[in-house]
């Protein structure tokens, strides 16, 4: 039994969205591209509230990302400036906000592979020809990267609660305990990675060459029409944009 | 006197929507001694994490001697309140089993020599020295267990939660335990054990409680 749309025709579209996010530099061209995203996304009954959640996560960064542009960028109309240097201007504030809605374009993308389970990527990459012992290693590589921020939060909590105040720890000494942390962090992340390796080789992982395939989905015409209407929009974008 | 640990109608879901507890009340006096009792997934786990304000409740208060329990910083209730998760791994950070339970110590003012005295007494009675220099991640999870424990009390705290203890140990450690723990009772200091192990909370608790559909019995 094959799902519409096949995980192939998928990550096509993923690729066109994060080709987009990459190209385009207008802040209102990306916009448009994010609105597009979230609609289609909730075609394919994903809501969009998800992409706010994953943003909030990310505001740290937003914020440095914003800052950073602002202050580096003096083009267009200045709106604060300090002792000869620009703050805020025009150009920076354009800047900023293009960084912040590409992040969102990419997450977005993303968001179209979140019905998909492992093994249907798994079997997406090796159908696009990629070796499946690298596609098996690249995804088990994004899966252990929420593990490892887990990890990381967790052994922050166990420092603290063995009643070292972090807040009123003196910078060096702070380094040292950030230090301490990444340790059992990693520690664990690769004794788990260790724990995974063996367990698929016990299920006889890579024993044959060739392996079998529970489900070989195929793709059918509404497939192949959905991608090239979405590359066809892509170049179209592009196009218009660069003209 | 006033209530060391205090709940008061504590409700809590996880986001996912599911609900682990309806309304729990739980009062406790500085030297109680309680074994919290329940079947896998009845939420006791989740309500040691409540009473050490590592997860807040979705509706209800939980207090920490006489204060919200979010008033106190990380620091501040872990000297207090000693905190053995259930899975010891989660808890170790240093390079060693002897820095492990001396990290605490040199933060708060001991000199070196004291460190490594109150060190090597806790590595003695857990049975640990020939691990001292050991990576903790490699110990067995007995070993891991107690040094989980040595830890913990090596930062003297007024008041001690240990989410199943006993699992891991053979007869001659868990025995060994109860000692440590009585030891600790009989200085004024009380403890809430988290088990399924019958046997070893009758020898240790005053107090039985069940968590069942969300709720104490
Ligand atoms: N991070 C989490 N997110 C969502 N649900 C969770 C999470 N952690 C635990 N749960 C759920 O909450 C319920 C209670 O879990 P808890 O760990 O408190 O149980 P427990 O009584 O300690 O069980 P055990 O005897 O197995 O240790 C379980 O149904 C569990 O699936
Ligand atoms: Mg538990």
């Amino acid at each position: 039994m094959s799902r519409f749309p096949d995980t192939r025709t998928l990550l096509l579209i993923v690729l066109c969205f994060t080709t987009l996010a990459l190209a385009l530099g207008d802040p209102f061209w990306l916009a448009a591209v994010l609105a597009l995203a979230l609609a289609a996304l909730a075609a394919m009954g994903i809501s969009p509230a998800r992409l706010g959640r994953r943003l909030k996560r990310y505001r740290g960064l937003f914020l440095v990302l914003v800052l950073a542009q602002s202050l580096t960028n003096s083009s267009g109309r200045v709106f604060l400036e300090w002792r000869g240097h620009v703050l805020l201007s025009s150009g920076g504030v354009q800047a900023a906000a293009a960084a912040v809605l590409r992040i969102a374009v990419i997450l977005a993308a993303a968001m179209f592979l979140s019905r998909r389970n492992y093994q249907e990527l798994v079997t997406a990459l090796v159908q696009l020809r990629v070796p499946y012992e690298l596609a098996y290693m690249v995804l088990l590589g994004v899966r252990f990267i929420p593990v490892f921020m887990e990890e990381f939060r967790t052994a922050l909590t166990a420092i603290q609660l063995r009643g070292v105040d972090l807040d009123k720890v003196p910078l060096g000494r702070k380094i040292r305990i950030y230090s301490y942390i990444l340790m059992p962090a990693v520690a664990g992340a690769l004794i788990r990675a260790r724990r995974v390796a063996v367990a698929m080789e016990a299920r006889a992982f890579r024993a044959r060459p060739r392996r079998t395939w529970l489900e070989w989905p195929r793709l059918h015409r509404r497939d192949w029409l959905l991608m090239a209407a979405a590359v066809a929009a892509t170049a179209a974008v592009l196009a218009l944009y660069w003209r | 006197m006033s209530a060391f640990i205090d709940l008061e109608q504590v409700w809590f879901s996880w986001p996912s929507g599911r609900e682990v507890l309806r309304g729990v009340d739980l009062t406790l006096q500085r030297n109680d001694t309680l074994a919290l009792m329940g079947s896998n997934g009845s939420g006791k786990t989740t309500l040691g994490k409540l009473i050490m304000g590592l997860l807040q409740p979705t509706a209800g208060k939980v207090c920490l001697d006489g204060r919200p329990v979010q008033e106190y910083s990380l620091a501040e209730r872990g000297r207090r309140v000693g905190y053995v998760f259930q899975n010891p791994e989660r808890q170790f950070f240093a390079a060693s089993v002897a820095d492990e339970i001396g990290f605490a110590l040199g933060f708060r003012g001991f000199s070196p020599a004291e460190v490594e005295e109150r060190v090597a007494e806790l590595l003695a009675f857990f049975e640990l020295e020939q691990y001292a220099q050991a990576f903790p991640f490699h110990l067995s999870h007995g070993e891991k267990q107690r040094l989980a424990l040595a830890a913990v009390m090596a930062l003297e705290p007024e008041f001690i939660i240990l989410d199943e203890p006993s699992t891991g140990l053979d007869w001659a450690r868990k025995n060994k335990l109860i000692k440590a723990l009585e030891g600790i009772r009989e200085r004024g200091v009380g403890y809430i054990i988290i088990s399924h192990d019958h046997e070893f909370c009758r020898r240790l608790c005053r107090s039985a409680v069940t968590l069942k559909g969300g709720r104490l019995t």
